[in-house]
C-alpha cells in the first residue's frame, strides 16, 4: 500500500505517518519545511524500515504539488491512499480579516485539496482504486465565532467530497473527510486553558479529542473494512455542541 | 512494442473499444465510449504508459486520437507516430 500524507509534522499528520507506516509498504510525506520533513523521517525510520520518501512543497504552489506527484508516479507508478492532513487555522473576526489572510485560508483548507485531490485521483486511476480521506472540520457544519473563513473552506471540503465521490466512484476511488472536534494539537495551541474547559465542558464525553482519537478512523476509512463507504464526513468529536 | 501500438493499446484499454475503432476519425464525445469517465481513464493510462504528466490544458484538449499524438509528442519529441 502506497501512501502520501500532507502536513506531515502536524499533529494529526504526525500520528498519521506513525500509524500508516506500520501498513504501508511505501510512504510519501509532505510539508512546507524540509528540515521538519527530515526529523520526522529519521523519527521514523528508527521505528519501521519501509522507504520513505520526504518531499518538501508548498500546498498552494501547483507547479510543486505537480512535482511531488512527478516524483510518485516515477517512483511506485501508483497511488492506494492519500491522507490531506495540511490546512491552517486563523482565530479572527471577519471584520478584522485582511482579504489576503482570506485568501490564504480559502487556499491552505480548500483549494489545496483540491488540486491534491486533481493529481491523487488521477494517479489512482492508474489501478481503478485508491482511498482519498481529507480533513474537514466540527466548524464547518457547526460555525465558531471568529472562525468564519476557516469554517467556509471546510464546509468547502465537504461538498467537495459529496461530489468527488460521485464523479470517481465508478474508477474505485472513494473518498471521505472526517470531521474532528477540538483536538489538541498545535493548530489549537493559542487557546487558553480556561477555553478549553470550557470547550470540554460542550462535548458529551467531557474531554477535548487528541490524535490517537483521529487516526484510528482515518485508517478505517482508507481500509477494505470501509469498502462501501464514500462520500461521507464522520464526525470524531466527543459529542461537541458548539 | 512502438509508439504507435502502445497509444492504440492505451485507446483500447481506456475507452474498452475493439482496435478496430481506434482510428484518425475518433474523437471524444463523438463515440458513445470516449465519455468523461472514459477520458480520465484515458489520461490515467497515457500518463502511465508514455511516463508523463500532463497540463490540465492538454487533458482538456485531448479531444481526438489525433490530437492525442500531438500532445503526447510535445511532451516527448523522441516519440514518433
Amino acid at each position: 500500500m502506497i501512501v502520501l500524507i500532507t502536513g506531515a509534522y502536524g499533529g494529526i499528520g504526525k500520528a498519521a505517518c506513525f500509524s500508516y507506516a506500520k501498513n504501508a509498504t511505501r510512504l510519501f510525506i509532505t510539508g512546507r519545511d524540509q528540515d521538519k520533513l527530515n526529523a520526522l523521517v529519521a523519527e521514523l525510520t528508527q521505528n519501521f524500515s519501509i522507504p520513505i520518501d520526504a518531499i518538501a512543497a508548498d500546498i498552494n504552489d501547483n507547479a510543486q504539488v505537480k512535482v511531488l506527484f512527478q516524483h510518485i508516479a516515477k517512483t511506485t507508478k501508483r497511488l492506494d491512499v492519500f491522507l490531506h492532513c495540511a490546512g491552517t487555522l486563523t482565530q479572527q473576526p471577519l471584520m478584522m480579516s485582511r482579504f489576503e489572510m482570506i485568501q490564504n485560508e480559502i487556499a491552505s483548507n480548500l483549494t489545496s485539496a483540491v488540486l491534491f485531490c486533481q493529481f491523487a485521483s488521477k494517479l489512482m486511476m492508474r489501478n481503478k482504486q485508491g482511498v482519498i480521506t481529507l480533513l474537514s472540520s466540527i466548524v464547518a457544519s457547526q460555525g465558531s465565532a471568529g472562525q468564519s473563513v476557516y469554517g467556509a473552506a471546510k464546509a468547502g471540503i465537504e461538498g467537495l467530497v459529496k461530489s468527488l465521490a460521485k464523479e470517481l466512484g465508478s474508477v474505485g476511488i472513494r473518498i471521505n473527510a472526517v470531521a474532528p472536534g477540538f483536538i489538541e494539537t498545535p493548530l489549537v495551541e493559542h487557546f487558553s486553558s480556561e477555553e478549553k474547559t470550557m470547550i470540554a465542558n460542550k462535548t458529551s464525553l467531557g474531554r477535548l479529542g487528541n490524535v490517537d482519537d483521529i487516526v484510528p478512523v482515518l485508517q478505517f476509512l482508507s481500509s477494505s473494512n470501509a469498502r462501501y463507504i464514500t462520500g461521507q464526513v464522520l464526525a470524531v468529536d466527543g459529542g461537541l455542541v458548539l | 512494442m512502438t509508439a504507435i501500438t502502445i497509444l492504440v493499446d492505451a485507446f483500447v484499454t481506456a475507452l474498452e473499444v475493439p482496435r478496430s475503432e481506434v482510428n484518425e476519425s475518433l474523437e471524444y464525445n463523438s463515440h458513445k465510449q470516449w465519455d468523461s469517465t472514459a477520458h480520465m481513464i484515458l489520461i490515467a493510462q497515457l500518463e502511465n504508459d508514455f511516463e508523463v504528466m500532463f497540463d490540465i490544458d492538454d487533458i482538456i484538449d485531448m479531444s481526438s486520437f489525433t490530437k492525442a499524438k500531438e500532445i503526447l509528442t510535445k511532451y516527448n519529441e523522441s516519440i514518433s507516430f
